[in-house]
């Protein structure tokens, strides 16, 4: 998938974006967003503009995962740092809505070992997918760190009716190349998902949360 | 300097083709078939996006872009033809078209705005609305589907201004609302199939990447709840299989072009096949032109993926891949396919696919070639060349 915006400009544009950061600092970690406005597309007709992509580095820093372990992934978890709860402890949220809602709400996302994952609607009920946070499969073959890092470093993006997208790829706190791989990464899959690719790009603009647009293409 | 192997430094993409020599492709693909009849729904431009047969596979039902529901016969012949003038006409988007399974003469069609329409296509008549205002404003439907036994009606609908997302319920012989579960999605629900034979198991995906099994028997939505994949990425379709031994199995279809598939009961995944290993199965080159339009059953215990590609506006190719143990293996190969599919429906009894798609053509391929009809369930192991006496269309290179 070749790329229309030049190595030169996405450098040029991700360090005006850090470089507003710096200048204005707020009292958050301010996000980078890459803003995608479409063409010769019709949400009516054309195919949704939805998925998911894995970023090399973590845009989210402060994302919280909790892992639902059998016996080996909580210990894992204990080992690690990494929040957890074993099935004992789900059997004791009893399916009460408001307790399966307010663990919801406590974390980002979760992770779920095999056996425990094909529990959760009998433990848990619906909560955690009227929540959208319905866990993750946690294989025994993989670490968890990693895993957990996975997580963190995917992004989902969805076209809704109007045509144009905001995804975020980053924090002003990455480095200049940190961030202009991810965005790098975001744009080519992006692209490659439109039936006519460049096509239908209109626009491509990144921008921290309080900055202002920087235009890529 | 970047590590994603999709990105070069080329100045044009690399242009979609076959990956392997006509005469390979001749012989992968056992059978080249062109097609048997071919009508255009329009001399204006539409799309076809929804397509429907009936259980005695005489008629077709086609839901156009442009707000219009067709019917056309299907001859013995394999010709196509427009019954007269359109079935419906609708304010909003078509999202769905369903036959009901034991009744050939019966329809329905959903639309964006939350109106479900049942047809008698005798009559060419609308027979009842069906609507949920239960919480005053329509929701927004999204798909719609009929159980085995042609009594329950579920439509899907798309996240609401307060963050629900429903699955409505209507009972068809009494026309009536029968209530909804709206706790097991976070998103828009894509898509919702009945189990083609037992009336209580369904499944809906969505795009908050789950795909739920329900068995409607159940007092509660709690309780119906049976199962949950989580896909991680967003849904666009699912469908139902049986394995070899009779097991059921759900696939879905993700907005990735990526094919995924469980077994129900021990809620393992089976298989997952990504864009790229698709395309390579179809022997093309470039994935990010690749298109899944969808699976059908052979109706003899597997099923097939429908795949073509986006590149010069989907004239490159349509083919099917046999699912096999895990693999997805090259099927058909449908010549004379004039525009993206978006849609099909397959006859599995007399072997005929029908598709539709961005130029508002309807075309029909017969698969069925002299000899032994459906390849079978283990034919992994067997030579299908020495069973199958194929007529080879030659191709010019």
């Amino acid at each position: 998938m070749a790329s229309k915006v030049s190595r030169d400009i996405l450098y040029e544009c991700v360090s005006e974006v850090l470089k507003g950061s710096e200048t204005k600092r707020r009292r958050f970690l301010e996000t980078v967003e890459l803003q995608i406005g479409l063409k010769n597309y019709d949400p009516q007709k054309d195919k949704r503009f939805s998925g998911t992509v894995k970023l090399k580095y973590i845009p989210r820093p402060k994302m919280q995962v909790c892992v639902l372990g059998d016996q080996q992934h909580c210990d894992e978890a204990k080992a690690n740092e990494i929040p957890y709860m074993d099935a004992e402890a789900l059997k004791k949220l009893n399916k009460n809505k408001k307790l399966v809602k307010k663990l919801a709400k406590k974390y980002d996302a979760f992770l779920a070992s095999e056996s425990l994952i094909k529990q959760i609607p009998r433990l848990l009920g619906p909560g955690l997918n009227k929540a959208g946070k319905f866990p993750g499969l946690l294989g025994h073959g993989e670490s968890m760190v990693q895993k957990i890092d996975e997580v963190k470093a995917t992004i989902k993006f969805q076209m809704k009716k109007v045509l144009c997208l905001s995804v975020a790829v980053g924090h002003v706190k990455m480095s200049t190349d940190e961030l202009a791989q991810n965005v790098h990464l975001a744009i080519n899959f992006l692209v490659s998902l439109l039936k006519k690719h460049w096509q239908n790009v209109r626009s491509l603009h990144i921008k921290s949360s309080m900055g202002t647009a920087q235009r890529l293409y | 300097m970047f590590e994603d192997p999709q990105s070069s430094d080329e100045e044009s993409p690399v242009p979609d083709a076959d990956a392997c020599s006509g005469k390979e492709l001749v012989k992968l693909f056992q059978q080249e078939i062109s097609p048997a009849s071919e009508i255009a729904a329009s001399l204006k431009r539409t799309c076809g996006l929804h397509i429907a047969q009936s259980c005695e596979y005489d008629t077709v039902a086609v839901g156009l872009s442009r707000k219009e529901l067709q019917l056309y016969r299907v001859r013995e012949s394999g010709e196509l033809a427009l019954e007269n003038g359109s079935l419906g006409r609708y304010e909003s988007a078509i999202r769905g078209v369903r036959f009901f399974n034991g009744d050939p003469n019966s329809l329905v069609c959903c639309t964006e705005d939350g109106d479900i329409y049942l047809y008698d296509v005798r009559s060419g008549s609308e027979v009842h609305h069906f609507v949920d205002t239960s919480e005053g404003a329509k929701k927004t439907v999204s798909s719609c589907d009929i159980n085995q036994n042609d009594r329950v009606l579920c439509a899907s609908s798309e996240v609401q201004k307060n963050g629900d997302s429903f699955l409505l319920f209507f009972d068809i012989r009494e026309r009536n609302y029968l209530g909804c579960y709206w706790e097991c999605h976070s998103d828009d629900i894509t898509h919702v199939r009945f189990h083609p034979t037992n009336p209580d198991l369904f499944a809906s995906a969505s795009v908050d990447g789950l795909i739920n099994v329900f068995d409607i028997s159940k007092l509660t939505e709690d309780d119906a709840m049976q199962y949950c994949f989580n896909v991680e990425t967003a849904i666009d379709a699912i469908n139902w299989h049986t394995d070899p031994t009779g097991r059921d199995l759900v696939s879905c279809v993700t907005t990735t072009n990526d094919l995924h598939l469980y077994d129900v009961e021990s809620q393992d995944s089976v298989a997952l096949f990504d864009r790229e290993q698709i395309t390579h199965s179809m022997r093309r080159t470039s994935a990010i032109d690749c298109n899944v339009v969808g699976t059908h059953n052979y109706g003899n215990g597997s099923f097939f993926v429908l795949a073509g590609s986006n590149f010069n506006k989907g004239k490159e190719c349509l083919r099917t891949l046999r699912y096999d143990n895990k693999c997805l293996l090259p099927d058909r190969s449908f010549n004379g396919n004039k525009q993206i599919v978006r849609a099909s429906v397959y006859n599995d009894k007399d072997q005929y696919l029908i598709a539709t798609g961005e130029c508002g053509l309807i075309t029909l391929w017969k698969c069925r070639m002299d000899g032994p009809e459906h390849p079978s369930i283990n034919s992994a192991s067997k030579n299908l060349k020495q069973k199958l006496h194929v007529t080879h269309r030659a191709k010019p290179y």
